[in-house]
């Protein structure tokens, strides 16, 4: 499109793009974001929704005598409990408590 | 039989949700930086997550290391944490390349990197990354031919009004492909996986 043929270096160019881009995302509106999420089936009102994956919780190690998960759940206090509840799912014994809803790009 | 002390995981609240608590942002602020987060994450290795850039964003702001000025707003501040540390990334890569990953940052000075001899493979990995992700940008707007052009012009740092007159886009066309962008953007951004 430009006029005159142009040469820049990839990176200068993913640069500019991404600088002008981050503009456009920060004169969304709330409620353009909001609609979109909905849009792709989330609801942001909810604490465990797959739209804060990966933001608002993560899983730190302390190191206590257990004997398997049921002893574990039991030194659970009721606000991890009920975090647990939301970001695992209902069948899942087994499931990784990292598990995302909406892992990230490793490619 | 010994006892033993297996490791017990413990959900914690990350920066991010210091941050929502401490009301320095709101949910959609956090959505907004996700996205933003994700889209900085574009060329960098695949070992540095947008998830990363993002909570240590946070983290500086949090204990104090960066401070944000009067007149710029929470998110736009992080965003610009962000892309210092992207920055910072790159120049730590560059380091390493000249120095190992042993080297003393004592031992880096602007003189001495402006003389050492470079490997060049970390700028021909950034530089593979970068072609990769801009064909991947190119990938999103795949179906809306203003958007590319747009984005062609923004890759050679043309203003909007160059850009226009250069591919001969009215007003009124460019502030409508912005918005498609942006919702094209948002719905990336949100989603679980990336183009």
């Amino acid at each position: 499109m430009p006029t005159s043929m142009t040469l820049s270096w990839p990176e200068t160019a993913l640069t500019r793009i991404l600088e002008a881009l981050e503009q456009e995302l920060l004169q969304a509106s709330d409620e353009e974001i909001m609609t979109v999420a909905k849009e792709l089936g989330m609801n942001p009102a909810m604490k465990g929704s797959a739209a804060f994956a990966d933001i608002r919780y993560g899983v730190a190690l302390r190191r206590t005598v257990i004997y398997g998960i049921e002893a574990w759940r039991g030194a659970l206090t009721e606000s991890e409990k009920s975090v647990l509840a939301a970001r695992t799912r209902p069948s899942g014994g087994s499931t990784p408590l990292r598990q995302s809803k909406c892992p990230q790009r490793k490619d | 039989m010994p006892q033993t002390q297996p490791l017990d995981l413990h959900i914690v609240a990350t920066p991010a949700e210091t941050a929502l608590a401490l009301k320095l942002v709101s949910e959609a602020d956090l959505l907004r930086l996700k996205i933003i987060a994700r889209l900085h994450a574009r060329g960098l290795p695949a070992d540095v997550g947008w998830a990363d850039l993002l909570q240590e964003a946070f983290t500086r702001v949090l204990d104090g290391s960066r401070h944000q000025p009067e007149g710029v707003s929470i998110v736009a501040f992080l965003a610009g944490v962000m892309r210092s540390l992207k920055s910072e990334h790159w120049r730590r890569v560059a380091r390493e390349s000249r120095y190992g990953q042993a080297a003393p940052y004592s031992q880096v000075d602007e003189g001495t990197l402006d003389t050492e001899p470079r490997d060049p493979a970390p700028d021909l990995e950034r530089s593979l990354n970068a072609l990769q992700e801009l064909a991947a940008v190119d990938r999103l707007f795949v179906d809306d031919p203003i958007a590319l052009q747009i984005i062609a012009g923004l890759a050679e740092g043309l203003s909007a009004e160059r850009i226009r007159g250069a591919a001969g886009i009215s007003k009124i066309d460019y502030d409508s492909a912005r918005k498609r962008m942006r919702r094209a953007l948002l719905r990336e951004g949100l989603a679980c996986r990336l183009a």
